[in-house]
């Protein structure tokens, strides 16, 4: 059974998370708004911005008969690395025990990332986060300057790399 | 004292942090639910034009983006002093059925779900959405199905379905066609049959060998807070209804919310307490709590008369002759929340018969005004109010957002006390028993993810001990 339509000939899913409120949390939805903006994106290519519904987009892949090529997260995080610095976290790499060091919005999206490659729901699984700056802990809109600078450079790649 | 940390709670939206306090017997001493909480919305809203916050609002929280729309869009309508067009009124609500049918769906099976379905004491890593996969794999399929018909009800009303931009002030920026509607019709005649099979397949396969447990752990007494319209269950429009636990109850118009909630503070909480200010003081204590009320599904199933629709009128009926009104147990939310998913796929299904669905009579032409405006909604987890203020521009110059969990914020700690009192005795504890304390705060589907994520393991990860001096032992990260 498949869940829609929508769906039917997607083969990639691009799926920027994150709440554009707090700042650099902001990363992934501005990602997919700048692929949308500056790319020609083919019908076999689903661009996400999911904000902070990520998990239930995830359960629904999970639950569903979809079988896709290729998943792609884009999120931030903070590794304390350079602001603006772009990581790929390896979801095997992800011990269990630190889930939640590494949670991708509401638990257990990481959870959830693992069951899809273990259901054989994608080819590949891949989060793409970026290394944010110090977030903001009241309601702030916009990007800082070394993550603002990082969107293009991470759409660029994504592009060349997977959706071309 | 020995205190037990438990975080973060899995499968609710964001983040808690549950410390439970035992006395040197090792018996339950106190206990304490911390929630993150949105910060600084009403700072940021001022100086922004009145409909840019309505398309704004939806990104606080990508659980309930609908309820924020919508409550917002009311604010503002509320703030031109219009009555929107009855057709831009009743695609709002049909969109909102839609959205409510995808949120409760989601929480019943895929949230909630796993603690029933697999069972409480089962092992956590099974205790989930997967663990339903493998026990009743059709079962998931369909709720994946239904949750997609739901989502594009919303989408064909209103073209986005996560962040929706759609409602304005003065009602509702598309109209719809007659295709559209149609294609509503279908999916929302899937919809209802899926919404009789859930209540009836709890009410066969899981409410009944946890009927011991659902009757007699973690019940609190409380009053209920939920919107009425007519005496009837009301999920759109309205008045509040504040009932106390000993069901009296007064209708009040949502604007004068202030005559009739007062907040609370503690020390060591973020998140305010709002409670019934006509009590004239707080108390959590569990037995003798004051001021203290309840929203949500079980709230608005116990405030409201009657359900204008047949099936959930009968539900509703079926559900008193069990458990009276106002009924208690925390546990039975989650038959509130089916009893309301039989409602909302009945209201959807009139009001997508109505030929006004289709009219062009939807959206009024207004001037920026200097007003005040409250709108509210019953989001699916609980009673949403929005106020503004703005000046002769438009432009928004206070603003205040009181959310569901809030209002839930000290059901929630009462429950979790409830639950620990009642489960964990001389210091024995097991992760069955811990489970059932988180299940006490899943009953109430608290959405904590009005927040950003930031990935925080250091705080989210922390897991602190504390004796009975005070003193910090251990801190497991």
């Amino acid at each position: 059974m498949n869940i829609g339509k929508e769906f039917s000939n997607v083969e990639k899913i691009v799926i920027g998370v994150g709440n554009i409120l707090f700042g650099d949390d902001g990363f992934g939805p501005k990602v997919i708004e700048y692929l949308k903006s500056n790319y020609d994106i083919k019908e076999n290519v689903l661009l996400i911005d999911a904000g902070t519904a990520v998990r239930e987009i995830l359960f629904d892949i999970l639950l569903s008969d979809i079988r896709l090529k290729e998943i792609l997260l884009i999120d931030s995080v903070d590794l304390r690395r350079k602001p603006g610095e772009i990581l790929e976290l390896k979801i095997p790499d992800i011990p269990l025990d630190n889930i939640d060091r590494y949670e991708l919005h509401n638990a257990p999206s990481t959870n959830l990332l693992r069951e899809l490659l273990l259901k054989n729901k994608a080819d590949s699984v891949k989060i793409f986060a970026c290394q944010v700056g110090k977030l903001p802990e009241e309601i702030k809109i916009g990007l800082s300057r070394e993550v603002e600078e990082a969107v293009p450079i991470l759409s660029d790649s994504i592009y060349k790399s997977f959706l071309s | 004292m020995k205190t037990i940390t438990i975080e973060p709670v899995t499968r609710i939206e964001g983040h808690a942090k549950i410390q439970i306090m035992l006395d040197e017997s090792g018996n339950f001493n106190d206990a304490r639910v911390k929630v993150v909480e949105l910060r600084g919305f009403e700072k940021f809203a001022i100086g922004r034009p009145i409909e840019e916050i309505i398309r704004i609002v939806p990104r606080i929280c990508g659980v309930c983006p609908w309820a924020h729309h919508l409550a917002s869009a009311k604010a503002a309508d509320a703030v031109f002093g219009v009555d929107i067009p009855s057709p831009a009124k009743k695609i709002r609500e049909l969109a909102y059925m839609g959205h409510m049918l995808h949120s409760h769906i989601l929480h019943f099976f895929m949230l909630a779900g796993g603690d029933f379905v697999v069972g409480p004491d089962a092992d956590f890593e099974r205790r989930n959405v997967f663990g339903i996969i493998e026990k009743a794999p059709d079962i998931a399929k369909a709720v994946v199905r239904n949750r997609w018909l739901a989502q594009m009800i919303t989408q064909k009303l209103g073209g986005k379905a996560i962040h929706p931009d759609v409602a304005v002030p003065g009602g509702w920026a598309k109209q719809i066609t007659p295709e559209e509607r149609d294609e509503c019709k279908k999916m929302l005649n899937e919809l209802y049959d899926f919404a009789l099979f859930s209540i009836d397949y709890a009410k066969k396969n899981i409410f009944p060998q946890y009927l011991d447990f659902v009757s007699n752990v973690s019940v609190i007494k409380t009053g209920f807070l939920g919107l009425v319209k007519n005496g009837n269950l009301e999920l759109y429009d309205g008045k509040l209804r504040m009932m106390k636990a000993d069901g009296s109850y007064e209708d009040f118009e949502p604007k004068d919310y202030k005559e009739y909630i007062s907040e609370h503070v503690e020390d060591w909480s973020y998140l305010k307490f709002p409670y019934m200010k006509k009590a004239g003081a707080f108390s959590m204590d569990l037995d003798n709590p004051i001021g203290i009320y309840r929203t949500n599904a079980l709230a608005r199933v116990n405030v409201c008369d009657k359900i204008s629709t047949p099936k959930a009128q009968a539900e509703l009926e079926e559900f008193r002759a069990k458990f009276g009104r106002p009924a208690q147990p925390t546990f039975l939310y989650h038959w509130a929340r089916l009893i309301e998913i039989v409602y909302c796929a009945e209201r959807a299904i009139e009001l997508v018969n109505d030929e006004e669905i289709i009219s062009d009579n939807i959206r009024l032409k207004l001037e920026p005004v200097a007003g005040r405006g409250t709108g509210c909604v019953e989001a699916p987890r609980g009673t949403l109010l929005h106020t503004y203020e703005t000046d002769a521009k438009g432009l928004i110059t206070k603003a205040n957002i009181i959310v569901g969990t809030t209002h839930n914020n000290a059901a929630i700690n009462m429950s979790v006390k409830k639950a620990a009192k009642d489960l964990i005795k001389n210091g024995k504890y097991d992760q069955g028993i811990l489970n059932k304390v988180e299940m006490a705060i899943r009953a109430y589907d608290p959405c904590l993810s009005c927040a950003t994520h930031s990935l925080n393991g250091k705080i989210f990860c922390e897991i602190t001990l504390i004796n009975h001096l005070g003193e910090v032992i251990d801190v497991i990260k």
